[in-house]
């Protein structure tokens, strides 16, 4: 079954006084449970795609469904809470609290969830991407790979129907990156849909789906282990 | 280079226009010093020269010219070589006068001649038959009107010369036109055998300071033509006895660029002339002057003192913005550098950029200034502008010290460019991973340092101020206190700042499983968010404190000074009569102490029917009465017998301030017992007396009297319980009068006055009634001119001028610090957006982040405020006048509602900027922003 599918997706940026066309005409689906990568060049649309599939922008034409139910038609406020409970992001940038420690960056997703704060689950989170002995950690204080693994941590500790990650693996080396490919796919495993977007060939195998992006159109997909 | 300058300017506009705003601030408040002093002073010289006019001005005549140049020179009988002498003293005089490059308005040179015995032919009635003057004035003619006759020839014919009389010598001497008179002897030289009476004349006031003096000495004498008196009787036989030079100076002219030379000359000619010997000098506006140039430095030190706390916030402030200007700029430096720009090079940009801001401030600043002396000079209360604006000139001066700040300023701006010069990309990116560990004040304990060292100052004033005791006056130690107080305030400050995040943290704490994610955000990031938001705290408690401060301070001196001027006037008017003693003389001194010489009674009838004044009350004094309390005896003390009924409705005492009883009862209490009296709190505890006990005393002729003691007072007008004189008692006059061997003596009236009724009608009615005062008190005109005084005036105003300097200030820093806390947490923002957070909880954060340091600092303002008042205004008030009865500190609820009134318009324009940052904040945008 489908999550969520994107329907002849447009999206223009202006640019000066003229438009600029970042994504031609993309549909795509996305299978619930599985671990859909975006691939392509820099500025190839990726993180446009991304943000408009996880409702943070807007297609400028086509529609985006999530859960059956069409984006562009919810209330912000709708989009919000679907947002706060369902999924979970990890930002090309990385994005911590710089005022709080590891473990309260992750607790505070499970606040914005609406659940308890957990510390157990959190601890557990943390030990998942292996910071266990970095908990009272602040950002300032944690290298760029463990800021961007707290991240990761943060997108799944409230346990959502769909984590995005924006280059997760792109401030890894080469073992923790797959380390972190692995982490996704035990989520996957246990029914989370992951959609992700990478420039790096070696981790593909792990993946369900691959949709590779040229100048804002879809020009290749297959299924994972199908090879390049 | 320059391109690249205001490229750059371009870029940070707002903030440049933030550095700007603070740097024309900083340049107005210290060029509205001199301005405001100088115009303030200006109007002074002038006052005091033309109150020292009206003050010697006899009504009869015509008044003291404050622009007198008098010179006197006595001349012996024998004098040979006079004439030769008065020519060379006339020439030196009129040198000296050259000297002082004043116009001369009216010059005379008049001789006074020796006393002629006089005899009247048959047909005249004249009294003249005693020795009478002859005086001759230059300059006579245009300076009188004949009221008939003509103006005296210059020529002696027959051995007559021709006189004019005034108007009372034509009275006093019985004389009329025509009258002819043989002079006794040849006192007037040979020529000289007979006088007549030409003329008689009137003087004429042309305000020119001609009638320099007292006319009455023309009163009962001849004024002959100057020239005749020059060739008859100077020239040909010196019968000169004095001859008197006057030069009436244009004193309007003197102002602050010449004060200085003028009074150089005058004291260097005071010298000379002294030194001559045979010269005596009128010159009054010299001391005047002298007095007016220790005014003036004292203005202006307070000026400066009252300034300096804002000019320090001002400072910080330049600071602050220009470190967030370079700290926003750090990226580019380091690109900068890594393109082989060198340290000389970025420092020359900054210098630049300062250079173009303060050069703006320095063209809008004095504009700016001559607009804050107005609000100096028009302040007659703190945040209140009833006075005469002030609109004085933009003159060299003020320039200069506009030129001074703006100077400053630059410095001020490129302090935190040094450090952020040397640092390259590297360590850059380091620090900033870091952050920037404890800032210097903490490292430095500038908050203990800066608490220590104001207490020593409170402590060295406290243990000053007992050795001193009351009347301090106007000792310069007040601006210092002034400047420990703000200390002392920066230093809490400080100190509430250090343990802020504690305590934010234990609130945090407290709760942390509870907080909602907004709270939760909040608390995290106020307790834990180090640099920008000390910035802000420190302003709202300075802000606040200093308001509080400020008008606690005005309001307490303002009130004090009325008190001050109410104790020591005692009622809102008093006179003391003309008294007439038993032999018909008139007294207009006091009697002296030991005198028992009686009085004509005074016609208290008249004096109780003086119109606008009314409850009249005897207040009669002596000094040195003799006691007798108990066994101990030869006690002196003070004695004041009034009327205690009648008293206590005139007394204008400030509040009630007896420690025990009020004064009603203590009034009461002597009204109820004719054998009572009130005695003063020292005398009590010095001879062991309470309430109930006696004592005899006695004065003069009087009989030994018993008293009871019925009350015992720690404030009676005019009474200083620190004095050495402060064994006093108050009888009831009616008793005292009623003695067997009571000799009437003057005693005062007091009144309560109609204020509807002005001083100027009060006197004419006294005038009507016939009534002839040796002097009169008015409690209400001297409250209005000490409310003039420049010093009370300058203070209200620095301190009005320094809130709203203040108030701007902090607005800007409030907003400065919103905007770039918003501005540099774009990406934060839009992550919690991203993760769910809506955006009104977004906002709900930055509120509760406002409001829990907003909130802490105004709470901590209004307690440090309150204190600070508390602690420092009852020295200051010690300091600006004599606190006799003691004035508690005044905090009025409406100053509170005023400074309220300025945060909360801060507070919303702050969340309006908020809202609208916050709804312009685009999440997808925001995140990319992180992408570099
Ligand atoms: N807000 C925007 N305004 C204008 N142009 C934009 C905006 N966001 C993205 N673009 C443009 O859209 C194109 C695609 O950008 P996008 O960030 O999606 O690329 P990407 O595939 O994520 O690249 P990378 O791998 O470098 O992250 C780029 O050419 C970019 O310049
Ligand atoms: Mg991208």
């Amino acid at each position: 079954m489908d999550i969520m599918s994107t329907e002849n997706v447009c999206r223009d940026f202006p640019s000066g006084r003229r438009k600029v066309r970042v994504l031609y005409d993309v549909s795509l689906k996305v299978e619930e449970g599985s671990l859909t990568v975006l691939r392509g060049r820099s500025g190839s649309g990726k993180t446009t795609l991304l943000n408009i599939m996880s409702g943070l922008d807007d297609p400028t034409s086509g529609r985006v469904f999530f859960a059956d139910r069409e984006f562009s038609a919810m209330a912000p406020a709708l989009r919000d809470v679907i947002r706060a409970r369902q999924m979970g992001f990890v930002f090309q940038a990385v994005a911590l609290i710089p005022t709080m420690s590891a473990y309260e960056n992750v607790e505070f997703m499970l606040r914005i969830a609406g659940k308890k704060a957990d510390r157990a689950r959190v601890l557990e989170c943390l030990d998942k991407v292996g910071l266990s002995k970095r908990v009272e950690h602040f950002p300032a204080e944690l290298s760029g790979g463990e800021q961007q693994r707290v991240a990761i941590a943060r997108a799944m500790v409230h346990r959502p129907r769909v984590i995005f990650a924006d280059e997760p693996t792109a401030e890894l080396d080469s073992a923790m990156g797959m380390s972190v490919m692995k982490l996704f796919r035990t989520a996957v495993e246990e029914g989370t849909t992951v959609v992700m977007t990478t420039h790096d060939t070696n981790i593909m195998e792990l993946a369900d789906m691959i949709y590779t992006l040229e100048d804002g159109r879809v020009t290749d997909v297959r299924r994972g282990g199908e090879g390049l | 280079m320059f391109k690249l300058v205001l490229r750059k300017m371009l870029n940070n506009k707002w903030m440049v226009a933030c550095l700007l705003i603070g740097s024309i601030l900083a340049v107005a408040m210290v060029g509205s010093i001199p301005m405001y002093a100088d115009s303030v002073l200006e109007e002074m010289i002038h006052e005091d020269l033309y109150a020292y006019q009206e003050q010697s001005e006899d009504k009869n005549y015509y008044p003291a010219y404050a622009g007198k140049y008098l010179v006197r020179r006595q001349f012996s009988a024998s004098a040979e070589s006079g004439a030769e002498e008065i020519e060379q003293t006339s020439a030196r005089i009129a040198g000296y006068v050259r000297q002082l490059g004043l116009d001369t308005l009216s010059h005379t040179t008049h001789l006074v001649i020796n006393s002629v015995t006089l005899v009247p032919d048959e047909k005249s009635f004249a009294s003249v038959n005693k020795m009478t003057e002859f005086h001759a004035f230059s300059g006579l003619n245009d300076n009188i009107e004949l009221l008939y006759g003509r103006l005296p020839s210059s020529a002696v014919t027959d051995g007559v010369l021709e006189v004019v009389i005034s108007r009372a010598a034509e009275r006093a001497m019985d004389l009329i036109m025509g009258d002819t008179l043989t002079v006794k002897g040849t006192p007037l030289g040979s020529a000289i055998k007979a006088v007549r009476v030409v003329g008689v004349f009137n003087y004429k006031d042309n305000r020119n300071g001609y009638w320099y003096g007292s006319t009455s000495a023309l009163d009962k004498a001849f004024v002959a033509d100057y020239d005749a008196m020059t060739t008859y009787c100077v020239e040909r036989e010196m019968c000169v006895r004095r001859v008197e030079w006057m030069y009436a100076l244009r004193y309007a002219q003197i102002d602050l660029g010449n004060i200085g030379a003028v009074l150089g000359t005058y004291s260097y000619q005071i010298t000379e002339m002294t030194k001559a010997g045979n010269l005596t000098f009128d010159i009054p506006a010299y001391n005047v002057l002298v007095q007016y140039v220790s005014r003036e430095t004292e203005l202006n030190i307070m000026l400066l003192v009252l300034q300096i706390p804002i000019l320090i916030m001002l400072a910080f402030y330049i600071y602050m913005v220009s470190k967030l200007i370079v700290e926003f700029d750090k990226n580019e430096i380091s690109v900068l550098k890594s393109r082989g720009c060198r340290r000389g090079q970025i420092f020359t940009l900054y210098l630049l950029q300062s250079g173009v801001i303060s050069l703006i401030a320095l063209l809008i600043g004095p504009f700016l200034a001559r607009a804050a002396c107005g609000v100096l000079g028009s302040s007659d209360g703190f945040l209140s502008f009833g006075g005469a604006p002030i609109r004085p000139a933009v003159h060299l001066k003020a320039l200069l010290y506009c030129l001074a700040a703006a100077v400053l300023g630059v410095v001020t701006m490129l302090v935190p460019v040094v450090p952020a010069s040397r640092t390259d990309i590297v360590i850059l990116k380091r620090k900033k991973a870091r952050g920037s560990g404890k800032p210097l004040w903490k490292k430095l304990y500038l908050d203990f340092i800066l608490i220590a060292v104001s207490c020593y100052g409170i402590y060295v004033y406290g243990t000053r101020q007992n050795s001193v005791s009351a009347g301090a006056g106007s000792t310069p130690i007040e601006p210092l206190l002034y400047l420990i107080s703000s200390l002392f305030t920066l230093g809490v400050a400080l100190l509430m700042l250090r343990f802020y995040p504690y305590l934010v943290n234990s609130v945090f704490k407290a709760g942390e499983k509870r907080w909602s994610p907004v709270m939760y955000s909040t608390l995290t990031t106020v307790a834990r968010q180090k640099g920008r938001e000390q910035f802000l705290v420190i302003f709202l408690i300075f802000t606040i404190t200093f308001g509080l401060f400020s008008a606690s301070a005005a309001r307490t001196i303002d009130k004090t000074m009325v008190n001050n001027v109410n104790y020591y006037y005692g009622a809102e008017y008093s006179v003391r009569g003309m008294w007439y003693d038993l032999t018909g003389g008139v007294t207009s001194g006091e009697p002296a102490n030991d005198s028992t010489q009686g009085y004509q009674p005074l016609n208290m009838e008249k004096y109780t029917s003086v119109n606008g004044l009314y409850n009249a009350t005897k207040v009669f004094r002596r000094y040195g009465v003799k006691l007798w309390v108990g066994s101990t005896f030869n006690i002196t003390a003070d004695l004041i017998a009034t009327e205690p009924a009648k008293i206590y409705k005139t007394l204008n005492m400030p509040t009630d301030t007896q420690r025990t009883v009020t004064t009603k009862e203590l009034c009461d209490a002597l009204a109820a017992d004719d054998h009572g009296t009130l005695i003063s709190r020292a005398m009590a505890n010095a001879y062991g007396l309470r309430v109930g006990d006696t004592f005899e005393y006695t004065y003069g002729s009087l009989m030994k009297q018993k008293l009871n003691v019925v009350g015992i007072f720690d404030y009676w007008p005019q009474y200083d319980p620190l004095s050495a004189n402060n064994i006093l008692m108050i009888i009831n006059y009616d008793t005292l009068a009623g003695l067997a061997n009571f000799r009437l003596m003057p005693y005062e009236i007091w009144y309560s006055r109609d204020k509807s009724v002005s001083t100027d009608e009060i006197r004419a009615s006294f005038k009507e009634l016939g009534l002839t005062l040796v002097w009169e008190k008015d409690a209400v005109a001297e409250l209005q001119q000490r409310a003039n005084d420049v010093k009370f005036r300058g203070t209200n105003g620095a301190l009005t001028l320094g809130f709203i300097v203040i108030m701007v200030v902090s607005v800007m820093g409030f907003i400065i610090y919103w905007v770039l806390s918003i501005k540099s947490r774009v990406l934060q923002f839009g992550v919690l957006r991203a993760m769910g957070l809506t955006g009104g909880k977004v906002m709900r954060m930055l509120i509760g982040e406002q409001i829990f340091l907003s909130g802490f600092a105004i709470d901590v303002g209004i307690v440090l405020g309150t204190a600070v008042s508390r602690l420092f205004v009852p020295l200051i008030q010690l300091a600006y006048t004599n606190p006799t009865p003691p004035q508690s500190v005044l905090l009025l609820a409406g100053d509170y509602g005023r400074l309220f009134i300025c945060i909360g318009l801060m507070l919303g324009v702050g969340l309006s900027v908020i809202g609208w940052l916050i709804s312009r904040i685009n999440v997808t945008a925001a995140i990319k922003l992180g992408e570099e």
